[in-house]
């Protein structure tokens, strides 16, 4: 009996580190998504709903920033790519302007920078479920 | 793909029909995609006006307001100008995706529209930024995909 052997190169796909990631992407995600939400209750009225709206939005940048680090692990070890490492460093950034532009009351900055971080996360939340984020840097160039 | 039922040089009058058919469809797929794609990125571009004017008006400029007004009416219009345009690629061999998903869209829009003029906020505000979400998404996914050689193969009974 003949088995046959597909000598395939040895690439390093990542897995338990994309695991990590798509875990740190929902928490972020669901965070993001409360935002909207509660700001739209407060307008609407619901004054406690701002005290909920605060406390996420001056907590949500350490989620960046774990996230920083697992899409870094993604990277190096994991074998997948940089760039999602990379926007999440933009993301942390954002996340701060938009505590700072929420506590000033700015909100013609504080509403679209909002829309746009609510976006962004949704995003490569979606992004990570996608088999194309399983796939390591070598094959995801070609 | 279904292997062609005729060998291409027979002349029957049925296949001749057929293949008089896919061309014309053909030309009304490439006819309809480049519309789809400029009125899915008008689209995209006109929405993200809005939570800029909504932030600014909330800074106290009433103005704002009065252009956030008309821009989500327009907005619906160019929703069902989409809707149009994307049913006619659907049927001449697009995706049936493009269609529904403008639906959805469009009926977002009309309710977010309604929910903006009575004033209820914890619908509009977090609908309004999925409807963003959802415009920039289509016009992103409508403008990346190649376009196919030939449309979906009508053959003739």
């Amino acid at each position: 009996m003949t088995t046959l052997v597909t000598t395939e190169p040895k690439v390093r796909r990542p897995r338990a580190t994309l695991w990590t990631l798509r875990i740190t992407l929902l928490l972020h995600a669901a965070l993001i998504i409360a935002q909207p939400i509660l700001a739209g209750y407060f307008l609407s009225g619901d004054v406690d709903a701002i005290t909920a709206h605060g406390s996420i939005g001056s907590t949500v940048w350490m989620v960046a920033m774990i996230q920083i680090v697992t899409a870094l692990l993604y990277w190096r070890p994991g074998g997948g790519r940089l760039w999602p490492a990379l926007v999440t460093v933009v993301l942390f950034f954002a996340e701060f302007v938009q505590l700072t532009y929420g506590y000033l009351q700015n909100f013609a900055v504080h509403v679209p920078l909002g829309t746009a971080i609510v976006i962004a996360v949704v995003w490569m939340a979606v992004w990570s479920f996608r088999p194309t984020a399983r796939l390591s840097r070598q094959e995801a160039k070609k | 793909m279904t292997p062609p039922q005729q060998p291409p040089f027979t002349t029957s009058g049925i296949y001749l029909i057929a293949l008089h058919v896919d061309r014309l469809l053909l030309s009304v797929y490439m006819k309809a995609l480049v519309p789809l794609r400029l009125v899915a990125g008008l689209h995209a571009v006109a929405i993200c006006l809005q939570p800029v004017l909504a932030g600014v008006y909330l800074n106290g400029a009433g103005s704002a307001l009065r252009m956030h007004e008309p821009i989500g009416l327009s907005l619906v219009g160019i929703g069902v100008a989409q809707l149009l345009i994307a049913t006619a690629w659907w049927r001449t061999g697009g995706r049936a995706v493009a269609p529904l998903v403008t639906l959805l869209l469009l009926a977002g829009e009309v309710l977010q529209v309604a929910m903006g003029y009575s004033r209820q906020l914890a619908v509009h505000i977090p609908l309004g930024i999925a409807l963003v979400a959802g415009t920039i998404a289509f016009a992103v996914w409508i403008n990346r995909r190649r376009t196919p050689a030939r449309p979906r193969q009508r053959v003739a009974a």
